[in-house]
């Protein structure tokens, strides 16, 4: 790890464990949102978890979305208030829940459509790796997501981004 | 509400009026949801001795308390309804994920009444339901109507559970269709729908299943989480699927062959799930909340059975193949498909066009009769051909629609091929040489017809440790399982496997994570999860209470429809004995009713199998003592 980040973008090389997503190994069973919503909010909903499963009833193309931490944060440039910062230990992206006002900019700033709007609260939501020992990644019996050593700034790590990006704007115009 | 979502609706079709009600906690603490709800629902609002394909039928959708949340394959849904096949109690639990949608939307019970003057769907989004025109969706597949759906109503993440056009044309074999391909409601589930007029329940529900007691159901998730990844069978099960029963059936000579007249088909090699994983499985699919994800993605990519496709189970296989003396295993994929658009029953249908397959063989039928399909053993575009005229009751498939009981009647001589019990066709196993006599009292005996799945002694369950203490010391209990062919003992094993799958089907939690025999889940594990999810402090012992109190409850549906001792019986095939060279098969009637005194007594029944009044009050149904005289 090199300097302290904060709020910004991620300029030069390093490893942190983030989250590895293979939707082509997902079998769209959801446990991972049930987990999360469970441990996070205290309840069940898929509404109110941090990772989103797609699943495509007729071919099973199931897609995961679930904050990829990118190197280069739209959603942290999107916020006009400061609410989303870079923690510089792990390379996670939180929310500070004091100054978000609930805008949804960051939302729809996201690539991969991993921050939403908790409508009770008024404030996004979205994942912080459960500090660095996620659950879902736990119940995933099928390895669609695994952690691992990853530096955000590289190709592979941008291109996953990508490829997760244009499958979901593909799977949501139809 | 913790765990329940504390609701339910009743829509009566006839008026186009929905009404939504409280589920009450008489309901909740004694059925729990799920198949229980549905059946005491049944019991306690349908008249007796009506037609079920009348608007008198009610017919109900329910989940249970698990549904929705991180339990481990939670995912399963019951619907129920007086059976046209049986003119019993009727009921089919299927998977998918429209279980945990009709929970975020707000319902455990779906309940409707009456008969649509025009065809409907009901469409749930949230708290908004409304009954909708269905005009442009009869007629069409369910396939078809998922797509019209999702487009018309914009949302991809909509679950669908709907019939096809078998369902329509109210054909007894008809099933019902979640999420495409998830089904459920032997019986005539589907035709029971269409009679209502009713093509489709649309849901959409973004709330959240409130737990009590959050960290005490996490750590009871990931207890069962972890108990299910440790469990050898399980781990070969989750590659595997249901198709690995090919090869154990064939190992155990139990591969229902030619319309049972052997357990062993010479071609099983080629549908294996081996044959089925290199050849054409594309991918897992997994039910909600479910680790295990058992079912596969499918495509035969080319020549004449082309298809894709989504759970081919044995359920599928073993009917269209061993059963009609077919080996092909992308015609069988193909007759999936085809089944699940038409939304045809799999096992019902198989079973019944086996049946016309031995009726020809046997020169029952001729060309004549079946317009000119040669129903040879092994014909394969003859059951394709079949298909599609049985949905849409064309010609032969008219005569064939009604299931092998009605249809046996129009042809003079089938009786020996028949293979069903209570009208319902024989699902899954062949009764043959090392079938545990126990499981044929479960097919004797179960509530909805000849049935695998309450009471399959020999695939699941046994809560063994509470045998061991029933009865007083493992040898006995050894005995019992050891030794298949003796029937000693069976009648308590199988009354115990009835009321774990009575709970465990109300809990709507899947039959494969359960039962000790490959050590997954317990009364007492799914009690725990149970518990810390909804706040009502429950036992083992306590489900399994709940078990008899439901079975007990379906048992008198279908003494007051008219059933009793006579109907608890096997096909005639099965009172032979015979050796063969894998062993003895088949059993003498007196053996047979030996088993069934046993299995009465054990109960608390009387010699004609009616619950005495001792037992209901036992249970606290002392209220339904009168309806049984």
């Amino acid at each position: 790890m090199s300097n302290a980040l904060g709020r910004g973008n991620i300029g030069e090389a390093f490893e942190v464990k983030l989250i590895e997503v293979r939707s082509s190994n997902c079998v769209g069973c959801r446990l991972c949102e049930m987990v999360c919503s469970l441990t996070r909010e205290h309840e069940c909903s898929t509404t109110k978890s941090r990772i989103k499963i797609f699943r495509d009833e007729e071919f099973g193309y199931n897609l995961i979305s679930l904050c990829m931490q990118c190197a280069d944060a739209y959603c942290i440039e999107s916020c006009a208030y400061g609410a989303l910062n870079r923690d510089s230990k792990t390379g996670t992206v939180l929310v500070d829940d004091q100054l978000c006002n609930g805008c949804e900019d960051c939302v729809v700033a996201c690539p991969v459509g991993a921050i939403a709007l908790d409508k009770e609260k008024d404030i996004v939501f979205k994942c912080d790796l459960c500090g660095g020992e996620p659950e879902c990644v736990k119940v995933c019996s099928r390895e669609a997501l695994i952690i691992k050593d990853t530096d955000p700034a590289s190709h592979e790590r941008k291109s996953l981004i990508a490829e997760t990006s244009k499958a979901l704007s593909q799977m949501e115009g139809g | 509400m913790y765990g329940w979502a504390g609701q339910r609706l009743k829509v009566y079709l006839t008026e186009g009026k929905i009404v939504k009600e409280p589920l009450s906690e008489e309901f909740r603490l004694n059925y729990l949801g799920g198949r229980g709800l549905n059946s005491k629902t049944l019991f306690d609002e349908l008249k007796p001795d009506i037609d079920p394909l009348s608007p008198e039928n009610i017919l109900m959708l329910a989940v249970g308390p698990l549904n929705g949340t991180a339990a481990p394959a939670s995912a399963r849904w019951t619907i129920t309804a007086k059976s046209v096949l049986t003119r019993g109690l009727g009921d089919g639990n299927g998977g998918g994920d429209f279980s945990a949608e009709m929970k975020f939307a707000g319902y455990d019970q779906i309940i409707f009444y009456g008969r649509s003057h025009k065809p409907v769907y009901l469409w749930i989004n949230n708290d908004q339901v409304e009954l909708r025109d269905a005009a442009h969706l009869w007629g069409k597949t369910t396939w078809e109507t998922n797509h019209l759906l999702w487009k018309e109503l914009g949302d991809r993440e909509t679950r669908v559970l709907c019939i096809g056009p078998a369902g329509e044309n109210l054909v007894p074999l008809a099933k019902v269709f979640a999420n495409m391909t998830r089904t459920g409601g032997k019986g005539g589930m589907g035709a029971v729908m269409g009679s209502k007029n009713l093509k489709a329940v649309a849901v959409r529900g973004t709330g959240a299943v409130k737990i009590a007691r959050p960290a005490e159901f996490f750590r009871a998730v990931k207890h069962a989480y972890e108990k299910l990844m440790a469990s050898p069978f399980l781990r070969m099960f989750k590659e595997q699927g249901t198709l690995f029963l090919i090869r154990s059936a064939s190992q155990w000579r139990a591969l229902s062959t030619r319309n049972a007249q052997s357990g062993y088909f010479e071609g099983w090699e080629k549908l294996t799930s081996e044959a089925f994983e290199s050849q054409y499985a594309v991918k897992h699919r997994g039910c909600f909340a479910c680790p295990i994800s058992c079912s596969h993605y499918y495509r035969v990519k080319e020549g004449p059975y082309a298809t894709h496709g989504e759970s081919n189970e044995y359920g599928t296989t073993y009917p269209f193949a061993s059963k009609c003396g077919i080996d092909n295993l992308s015609a069988v994929l193909f007759m999936n498909t085809l089944c699940d658009q038409l939304g045809l029953d799999t096992h019902s249908c198989g079973n019944t066009i086996s049946f016309a397959m031995d009726c020809w063989e046997r020169g029952l039928l001729t060309a004549k009769d079946t317009d000119n399909l040669e129903l040879k053993w092994g014909n394969v575009d003859a059951v394709i051909q079949l298909l599609p005229k049985i949905a849409y009751r064309q010609g032969f498939g008219n005569l064939l629609a009604e299931g092998s009981l009605k249809a046996s009647k129009q042809i003079n001589g089938s009786e020996a091929c028949l293979r069903t019990v209570k009208g319902l066709e024989v699902s899954a196993l062949y009764l043959g040489p090392v079938t545990n006599l126990a499981q044929a009292l479960a097919y004797a005996t179960s509530t909805r017809g000849a049935d695998h799945l309450r009471g399959g002694v020999m695939l699941y369950s046994i809560g063994l440790s509470r045998l061991i203490e029933i009865l007083g010391g493992e040898m006995a209990v050894k005995r019992m399982i050891e030794e298949p062919r003796s029937t000693e003992g069976k009648g308590v094993l199988v009354a115990f496997d009835q009321d774990f799958s009575a709970f465990f089907n109300s809990l709507e939690v899947c039959n494969w994570v359960v039962g000790q025999m490959h050590q997954a889940l317990n009364p007492d594990d799914l009690a725990k999860l149970l518990s810390s999810c909804t706040g009502a402090e429950m036992t083992g012992d306590d489900l399994m209470r709940i078990g008899e109190r439901i079975y007990n409850v379906e048992r008198a549906f279908n003494i007051r429809e008219g059933m009793g001792r006579k109907d608890d019986t096997l096909p005639r095939s099965f009172f032979v004995e015979e050796k063969t060279p894998w062993g003895p098969t088949g059993m003498s009637e007196d053996r047979f009713q030996e088993m069934l005194d046993e299995y009465y007594q054990f109960r608390g029944w009387d010699r004609e199998g009616i619950p005495t009044q001792e037992k209901l009050k036992e249970l606290g149904l002392g209220n339904i003592v009168e309806q049984l005289k």
